[in-house]
């Protein structure tokens, strides 16, 4: 089926299906679409856009951020200095930064998809921005 | 041997106690009450061993001759008794149908909550998962009945920590209005409705022990423990008749905020917990479909 806002080809099955969001207490299904990341319903084998509702907050992911770096910190300061320890801490500070950088530079779109899908695989767009962010292409 | 005669003689007490208080104490009246109190002779047997049982306890007390032996036996007792107790009084709690009005099988009426609307309401969720009512009602009654023993605790914890009576009263009223407003502002918690449950395990022997403990400090605060514990833990009248205003002025508030039925914590409360039990079971519920897929 079609996504309503892309018009792009996505998945709408209920199975093995990570952008499968859920029935409702009616049957609807809902479904986050692969490509573009947005919500919507299918009814009557129509498929309906949906919107989340609620806008997602920049703090979330520079909280996770601030909590990174202080993981990291702690790791430093109290496993002292070997290769293990740069490496886990290293790991922790390069989330952080991430992270923050998103917090601050990601579109909105992608801090919806961030923190308010949560157990619900990225889009593709979503996953384009965040490897921009993150220099990874 | 004698100690443990007297020990078995009060545990039978309290038990019988319990049950009776609980079976006489029924939401539908003398039609709910068990066989056995459908005659007189079934309330005096009680009453028999009720009064044997706290003779007995006297007399554990007096053969004992040492207070911290008493208390550890008495603890034990308490412990027996409560196991019972948290048989009687399980989080799932089945609801009753009263001309149409919906209750707990606690006794506490849900505001102007149908039964009908109720089923009604659950009928997906019971789909989804069979035996979620019991589970709702059990929740919504527990959160209710939080904001009379969360006032409750802050009192004990007064009259423990600072010994004094005043002290320990300006807690129960904070305490009163700051369970007012998280109900409002956050609805309904699993957890505050479990630990109003546990509460409800260990509010006598709480009482009973810190009484027994303060009495050698002076008389005073031990009586009005117990005076506490009958007034309000028992017939609910300190947060029901002192509280009236408080809940008067936070009714008039809410009702002017948030509209009609709000200012009716009972039913407000069933609701919460609903919805809540909604989201989790179905979380996409969230989602407002307007009417452009009619």
């Amino acid at each position: 089926m079609n996504c309503p806002n892309c018009n792009q080809k996505t998945n709408i099955e209920k199975t093995a299906n990570q952008y499968f969001l859920g029935e409702n207490s009616q049957g609807i299904p809902f479904f986050k679409c692969e490509e573009c990341g947005n919500l919507f319903y299918v009814k009557e084998e129509t498929a309906y856009t949906i919107s989340r509702g609620e806008k997602g907050y920049r703090f979330v992911p520079i909280t996770y951020g601030v909590l990174e770096f202080l993981v990291a910190g702690t790791i430093f300061y109290f496993f002292g200095s070997n290769i293990i320890t740069w490496i886990v801490g290293g790991i922790f500070l390069w989330l952080g930064w991430s992270s923050i950088k998103i917090g601050i530079w990601g579109s909105q779109k992608l801090i919806d998809e961030m923190t308010l899908d949560s157990g619900v695989g990225s889009s593709k767009d979503a996953t384009e921005e965040w490897r921009k962010i993150n220099k990874l292409e | 041997m004698i100690i443990i005669f007297w020990s078995i003689l009060s545990t039978v007490g309290l038990l019988v106690a319990m049950w009776y208080l609980t079976s006489i104490f029924n939401p539908h009246g003398r039609i709910n009450y068990p066989m056995i109190l459908w005659k007189s002779i079934g309330h005096i047997i009680s009453w028999i061993l009720i009064i044997i049982g706290i003779a007995s306890l006297i007399a554990l007390y007096i053969s004992t001759r040492d207070l911290l032996l008493f208390l550890k036996i008495l603890a034990g007792i308490l412990t027996v008794v409560f196991i019972v107790k948290l048989k009687f009084t399980p989080l799932e709690m089945p609801f009753n149908d009263v001309m149409g009005s919906l209750y707990s099988e606690g006794g506490l009426r849900f505001g102007g909550f149908q039964t009908g609307e109720f089923l009604e309401a659950t009928e997906p969720l019971e789909k989804k998962q069979p035996g979620i009512r019991e589970k709702i009602v059990g929740e919504a009654h527990y959160l209710v009945f939080w904001l009379h023993k969360f006032p409750e605790i802050a009192f004990f914890l007064g009259i423990v920590f600072y010994k004094n009576l005043w002290t320990a009263f300006l807690l129960f009223i904070a305490a009163f209005i700051f369970e007012f407003i998280r109900f409002y502002l956050f609805g309904s918690s699993p957890f505050l409705s479990g630990v109003c449950r546990f509460w409800n395990w260990i509010e006598i022997p709480a009482f009973s022990i810190a009484s027994i403990i303060l009495w050698p400090e002076g008389n005073f605060l031990s009586v009005i423990l117990i005076v506490f514990l009958i007034i309000q833990g028992w017939f609910d009248l300190v947060a029901t008749i002192c509280m009236l205003p408080v809940r008067l002025i936070g009714g008039r508030i809410i009702y002017k905020k948030y509209g009609g039925h709000c200012h009716n914590m009972e039913g407000t409360a069933m609701n919460f917990v609903i919805n809540r039990w909604r989201l989790k079971l179905f979380p996409t519920d969230k989602f407002n479909i307007d009417d452009k897929s009619k």
